[in-house]
This record gives C-alpha cells, structure tokens and sequence, in this order.
C-alpha cells in the first residue's frame, strides 16, 4: 500500500490521539500519515491535506 | 546508663503484580526502502517511531492504588546500537533518538539503511514504596529495527530469446556465442550503471563463479552478456544473479541449461561397388551416411560422428574395415558367399581437455590438449 502525508488540524491528531508521536504544534497542525487516517472519520479526512515528502519537510522545518 | 537493647521486625508485604509493556506508537520496528527514489516508507525525519514504556501495577493488599506507574519508573537506560558490516556504533542522543525526561519514552527519529540492523534496548526499576529500600522491580525489553527494500517498479529481467534448456546442434555452427540479458523496469532497459550481472555456473553441487579452467567460457563473467564457446559445451547449466538498483536482498535470476544435442538420426551403410558380385569382382565400395529423422542426409557425418564400417562375406563376422565415411575393400575370395556390410556410429562430445589418471590436465605449458570422446559405448551383438 502506498503511503502519503498529511497535515491535520491539531483538534484533529487530538482526536486521533497521535500527538504523542507526531510532529506539529496547535498552530500549524500535525503531520500524519495515511496509516495514521485509517480509523479517521470523515470530518477528519475532509479537512486533511496531503502533502508530498517534499513539502512535509517544510512543515517540519517551520515548527 | 542504662542501654536499651533493640530488635528490629518487618513487615512483609505481597508482592505486586506488574503488567509492564512496551508501546510503539507512529510505525513499527519495519522500515521499507524504495531503491528507486532513495526514500523510506515511512521517513522517521518527518514520522517518528514512539516507543513508550507503560508500567500498570496492582496491589494485592490495597495500599497502592492499582493504576499507571510508568512515570516512576527510575534509573530508565535505553541503549540504541547500530550494526553494519559486524561494525556496531551507538546511535546519537539528540540527533537520532529523543528520551521525555518524564515518560522515559523513546523516540526515534533515525532511517535505518537496508544492511543494518538497530537494536534498541531498555531497562528500568521501579522500586516499590511501601518498603522503598527493597523489593525493586527490573524490566527489560529489547527489539530489532530493520529496513526491508521495496520497489513500486516492476523490476524484470528480460532473456530474449534465450529459455531455460537450449539444445546446441553440432551441425550447426554455433561457436563463440553471447547469451544476453537485460535488467528492465517496466518496459525501459535500466541503465548497466544502476545493474550488477554476475555469471554462475552450476558444479553440481553448488553455484560457482570461478571461470578459470572453465574452456567454454570465453568472456563477461560480471556483464549482462556473457560468450561462450560452444566447442566446448557437453552440458553445462549457467545462471545470471542481476540486481536493479543495489537491491541486493531481491537479485533477480536467469538460469539455463546448454546441452550438445544430436538430435533423432539414423545410420545407414550403402554398397557402391560390389553389392552384386561377379566372377571377376574383387572390389567393394562402401559408403556410410546419417540421415536426420526430420529428413535429409547429414553433409559430411564422419565430422560429427564416430563412423565405423564393417564388412563379411558369407558366414563370416562382420569386421571393421574403415573408420569414416568410406571404405574401399579388395578380395579375391568375394564369390564364397554373399557380401554384408554394417556401420557402427557413435556421437561425438564436445571438446574435452585430455586428463592424465590423476586427473591433471595434459599440456605443454602454453597448449591444452583436447578431444572429442565417442559418447555411446559399442554394444556387442
């Protein structure tokens, strides 16, 4: 299964219970993977964004 | 003054029952690596591998609520140790893995390459405080992280023409011939610089890439092209061990099997001189040939062949009169009976360096000896 990365609300990865161990702040979001979003609901999945290896990069480099 | 002396007790407590685990959260101890893009599914730079030790503890005698004791364990030590190559090396503090001050959880933020394998190890104490001074409890877990290559392309490893048996016809004038094959993803040739080949031939026991003696083999041992000589090929299986993009772990094989191969044929001996005898006739011409069973004589058999022709008259046995394709017989006894004639053909091996009996090969120093061996015993009638 190919895998991709998204970016999530902090709400969000709260409610996925990821904030533990993934990267991300209350302001910018969380970035998660496709893994991450299986048992998501919809609202959760409406509102990720994905985003290519390149970009993730990004957002880590800025929190 | 007086001195009281003193005696101490204990109290003896049950002892708790722990449920220690170790959770790993964000991925596993399995990494995949896409050889063609350099990546890792998943990148622990961006998605990080948590390990987080949890300590549930319950007390028979009550005086400890049951509950989540993770945050008091003490004196945590995690170790996380590198191994490449038999070269082990600690991974870094800091760079490549984070410890929380409080969870004592781990977190691990390294890519491990495809030939190494990270071992991380914990060990922890939690000394129980109804009696604080004894009764602590160790914990340890261990656990190996690797990474395993993926490739999303379909990697093949094209043969062409060539299969897995190909049986070479001495009739035909095969020579120094290439076998070549070809590394592809998908349907585009990988380029030779991204591509190991390595030759192998089969001992009969085991694999072997030690072409020296090997009188067949003629060049490309690590090419994806390699020349043999068919002169010198009785049976001999080859096999290509290619692999795309450093991906050791999935090489890719080709495997065939080369063989001299006659074929169905059929002997045949004519008379052409002295089938029918004369009072005069002291003459007799024989002439061996070999047909294919497809159909057609073979040009010239006696060079593929080991031909004998036999010849009797009357009641005598057959006797071998010529080796090859002709014989020229002169008698003056012909008239004592009727004429037989009879041919004795056998299949020629490749060509066979010639061994003393202790096997050694028979040379001046600078020129092998060969030679082609009947292949099929005379059978006696």
């Amino acid at each position: 299964m190919k895998q991709y990365y998204y970016i999530i609300s902090a709400e969000s990865a709260r409610k996925l219970g990821v904030t533990a161990f993934r990267r991300g702040n209350e302001e910018k979001g969380y970035l998660v993977t496709s893994g991450d979003l299986v048992t998501a609901a919809d609202d959760i999945w409406s509102s990720a964004t994905r985003v290519t290896e390149k970009e993730a990069f990004e957002f880590v480099e800025q929190l | 003054m007086i001195k009281i002396k003193k005696k101490g007790g204990h109290v003896i407590y049950q002892p708790l029952s722990p449920t220690f685990q170790m959770q790993e959260l964000g991925g596993s101890n399995q990494q995949k690596f896409d050889a063609t893009t350099g990546t890792w599914k998943p990148n622990r730079l961006l998605t990080p591998f948590l390990l987080r030790p949890k300590l549930l503890i319950q007390d028979p005698e009550d005086i400890l609520p049951t509950g989540d004791y993770s945050n008091d364990m003490v004196e945590t030590v995690w170790t996380v140790k590198s191994l490449v190559n038999n070269v082990e090396t600690n991974l870094v503090l800091g760079t490549d893995y984070t410890i929380d001050n409080e969870t004592k959880a781990l977190m691990l933020t390294y890519n491990v390459a495809v030939d190494e394998i990270v071992t991380i190890t914990y060990k922890s104490h939690y000394v129980d405080p109804r009696r604080a001074d004894t009764n602590a409890l160790t914990f340890e877990w261990s656990k190996k992280v690797t990474t395993v290559a993926e490739a999303d392309y379909k990697v093949t490893l094209d043969s062409g023409m060539w299969n897995s048996k190909i049986q070479m016809s001495p009739f035909k004038n095969w020579g120094r011939f290439a076998i070549p094959v070809q590394l592809k993803d998908g349907d585009e040739p990988i380029a030779d610089a991204r591509c190991t080949y390595q030759w192998q031939w089969w001992t009969g026991t085991a694999w072997s890439e030690d072409f020296s003696e090997r009188f067949w083999y003629v060049s490309g041992a690590t090419s994806k092209q390699v020349m043999v000589d068919a002169d010198y090929i009785q049976d001999i299986t080859l096999r290509v061990k290619a692999v795309a993009y450093g991906d050791t772990t999935h090489p890719l094989y080709f495997a065939t099997r080369l063989l001299r191969w006659y074929g169905q044929y059929q002997e045949d001996v004519d008379f052409l001189t002295g089938k029918y005898v004369f009072s005069d006739s002291t003459l007799v011409k024989l002439q061996g040939k070999v047909t294919k069973a497809a159909g057609g004589d073979i040009k010239d058999p006696a060079q593929y062949f080991d031909m004998i022709l036999f010849f009797a008259v009357g009641n005598e046995e057959l006797a071998p009169v010529a080796y090859g394709e002709e014989a020229t017989i002169s008698r003056d006894d012909l008239q004592k009976g009727e004429p037989k004639a009879g041919i004795l053909v056998r299949e020629r091996t490749c060509f066979l360096p010639i061994a003393d009996a202790s096997g050694k090969i028979l040379s001046d120093d600078t020129t092998i000896l060969f030679a082609q061996i009947p292949t099929t015993p005379i059978i006696e009638e």
